[in-house]
């Protein structure tokens, strides 16, 4: 039409992938890099929006999904002859995702036929529309050019990316969908029979999808971590729910932390270090708690006090190491790998979706008596890292924000907690370095609190490491049971008497 | 928010900061720092086996994935006021602040290899810090 202005996309080739252009014509008003970002946008909302009741609409959508993506992704151009290892993580996706398709198709057991999700519906239509754009342009990309080869990687990274973040929210609503099911199973008297080898939730019927997205997940994320070949080639992936994952990861976190520690270790790395020995004391009282109800653990009166006791004291020590670690600082990669692995493992068995799930839930998981056993060896072993770290407390070259430092100096001095200066009033961080934002030594007040708070928690994990010894005998029986668990059939050893109101005695949220 | 209210202060290094991709990676630090104290605040005000503990150190762990795709000598901008604005969001402001800003994050890019893993991780935890009740 003479009246419209507006250019065609013949016109502007050059634009057609890039995000910061939004070619205006009378078909459609979206480059391709506006419509991946519009699914990564659509893949994020999703993300943190889905829940278990949408994971058969998920399902659902998954596999068509997955086929628009491949789809625009054989049409960029500048695709080579023959088999091209680039492309293999999408063909690979793609059959997974056809096998889903082919079991879901008449299927009359869950999911079953039903609508769709609305949310992938409208990415897997935008990728068909890309994919249509690119087809009728795209050959007229000089793909060899360095610009344009360079606009066709990241295309296949914003199409992995999307579905990168759609297959881990399928996976999150198959795993909260699980635990509906089992917690209206429980609420109606019927018997569940929780899954052994894989997530406790991974009950029939979402059990096998379960395995099959994550599998998507999994090549997703390979790809777009560089790491695929490993992934093909075989590469052994540890089964993220395996019942002896807390063990082996308290086994792992105990050599990084202290491999860091025997190192000169910012105070960042020590933030991590009593964060994480705060967590696995908290965590640990929610499994002593769930243990003796479920009858796999001798009560007692002093554990779980004791084990708050360290908590806490972790948790003091941690607040003032905060103190000397600064927005941005590095951490020892292995030592941050070894921390998520223990906030994961024990996630795996203490928590319900997003928070922590009651005793009485615990105690039915699979895999609570080697969880138990791990736990307590962890309590255990915490005095001696406490040891340790107190240490660097003493390190002298410690230094620290001015002004962090400044306010803690005051605040323990006026709380009592540090000894008042002789000389009366005194300003221990120099205004200067506070406006100049330096970083000083640490104020007499503020080491003789971490001293302090060194100390503190050296005798609390010490006593809590000695009531957790007391367990021995517990734990053997925690290692009986394991074992019974292993031996399908094999008779499990008597539970203890329950004195439950002891442990309810315990602080508690 | 738009792309940014943190204003930069570390010298541009190389191609990547031609389109503020340090400065934003930089900005991300900075909010995850200050939810991850905040939710910490909260936790040690709370008891020990406060589900607060998990949330502030898989926010600490973001933050610290943020850092690590930053260039060894970039330096995080110091703003006394901005710290203070800060101070006034809650924890899942700074994380909605957080994953908005990895948006535009040139995902592809060989340094950012880790961008996707980012994501997800800021996706769960503004998932998990709803659930928390934030």
């Amino acid at each position: 039409m003479a009246t419209d202005l507006r250019l065609a996309y013949a016109d502007i080739d050059e634009e057609l992938f890039d995000v910061d252009q939004i070619p205006m014509t009378s078909r459609d008003v979206r480059s391709v890099g506006e419509m991946l970002f519009d699914v990564d946008y659509l893949a994020r909302q999703l993300l943190m929006d889905v829940g278990g009741d949408d994971a058969g609409t998920l399902l659902r959508s998954w596999p068509t999904m997955v086929a628009a993506a491949e789809d625009l992704w054989a049409s960029l151009p500048g695709r080579r002859p023959g088999v091209d290892e680039r492309d293999r993580p999408i063909t690979s996706l793609s059959a997974q995702a056809a096998t889903i398709e082919s079991s879901l198709s008449g299927r009359k057991a869950w999911p079953g036929q039903g609508p769709t999700n609305p949310r992938v519906d409208q990415m897997t239509q935008t990728l068909l529309n890309a994919a249509a754009l690119v087809r009728r342009y795209g050959a007229e990309i000089p793909h060899e050019q360095t610009e344009a080869h360079r606009d066709l990687e990241a295309a296949r990274t914003r199409i992995m990316h999307g579905l990168y973040l759609t297959a881990h929210a399928v996976n999150v609503a198959l795993h909260d969908n699980g635990r509906n099911r089992v917690t209206d199973a429980r609420e109606s008297g019927r018997r569940v029979q929780l899954a052994q080898q894989h997530s406790p939730y991974a009950v029939a019927p979402t059990g096998v999808w379960v395995d099959r997205m994550s599998a998507c997940e999994n090549t997703a994320r390979s790809y777009l971590t560089d790491r695929f070949p490993h992934a093909l080639g075989g590469e052994a992936i540890r089964p993220v729910d395996d019942p002896g994952r807390l063990a082996q990861a308290l086994a792992n976190w105990d050599i990084q932390s202290h491999r860091a520690l025997a190192r000169d270790l910012a105070p960042a790395n020590i933030l991590l270090i009593t964060r994480t020995q705060g967590l696995i004391a908290g965590a640990s009282m929610v499994l002593v708690d769930a243990a003796a109800t479920a009858g796999v653990l001798e009560p007692s009166d002093r554990l779980v006090p004791a084990i708050a006791d360290a908590g806490r004291s972790w948790s003091n020590l941690a607040s003032r190491w905060g103190d000397l670690a600064p927005p941005g600082a590095r951490l020892e990669e292995p030592l941050a790998r070894a921390a998520a692995e223990v906030r994961a493992a024990y996630r795996q068995i203490t928590h319900d979706t997003t928070t922590l799930a009651t005793p009485e839930v615990i105690a039915t998981r699979p895999g609570l008596p080697q969880a138990t056993v791990a736990t307590l060896r962890a309590i255990e072993a915490g005095s001696e890292l406490a040891h340790v770290v107190a240490e660097k407390a003493d390190t002298p070259n410690l230094t620290g924000p001015a002004r962090a430092l400044s306010r803690r100096a005051h605040n323990d001095v006026e709380s009592g907690l540090a000894s008042p200066p002789t000389e009366g009033d005194v300003v221990w961080v120099s205004p200067a370095d506070i406006l100049a934002k330096r970083l000083v030594p640490l104020p007499p007040p503020v080491a003789e609190t971490l001293r302090a708070a060194s100390d503190a928690t050296i005798e609390a994990t010490s006593t809590a490491s000695s009531v957790a010894s007391l367990h021995e005998a517990t734990r053997d029986r925690l290692r009986a049971a394991e074992a019974g668990a292993e031996r399908p059939g094999a008779p499990r050893p008597a539970p203890p008497r329950l004195e439950s109101a002891r442990l309810s005695e315990a602080p508690r949220r | 928010m738009g792309q940014t209210d943190l204003q930069p202060k570390g010298t541009p290094v190389d191609t990547l900061n031609a389109d503020g991709t340090w400065d934003r990676l930089g900005s991300i630090a900075q909010l995850l720092h200050q939810a991850a104290t905040q939710v910490w605040t909260d936790a040690d005000a709370a008891s020990a086996d406060s589900p607060l503990h998990d949330l502030g150190l898989g926010v600490y762990l973001a933050h610290s994935r943020a850092s690590a795709l930053l260039p060894d000598d970039y330096e995080l901008p110091e703003d006394d006021d901005l710290l203070a604005d800060l101070e006034e969001r809650t924890p899942l402001q700074l994380l909605t602040e957080a994953e908005e800003l990895t948006r535009p994050l040139p995902l592809h890019q060989p340094d950012l290899v880790h961008g996707s893993q980012l994501v997800v991780d800021l996706c769960d935890l503004i998932r998990e810090a709803r659930g928390l009740g934030y």
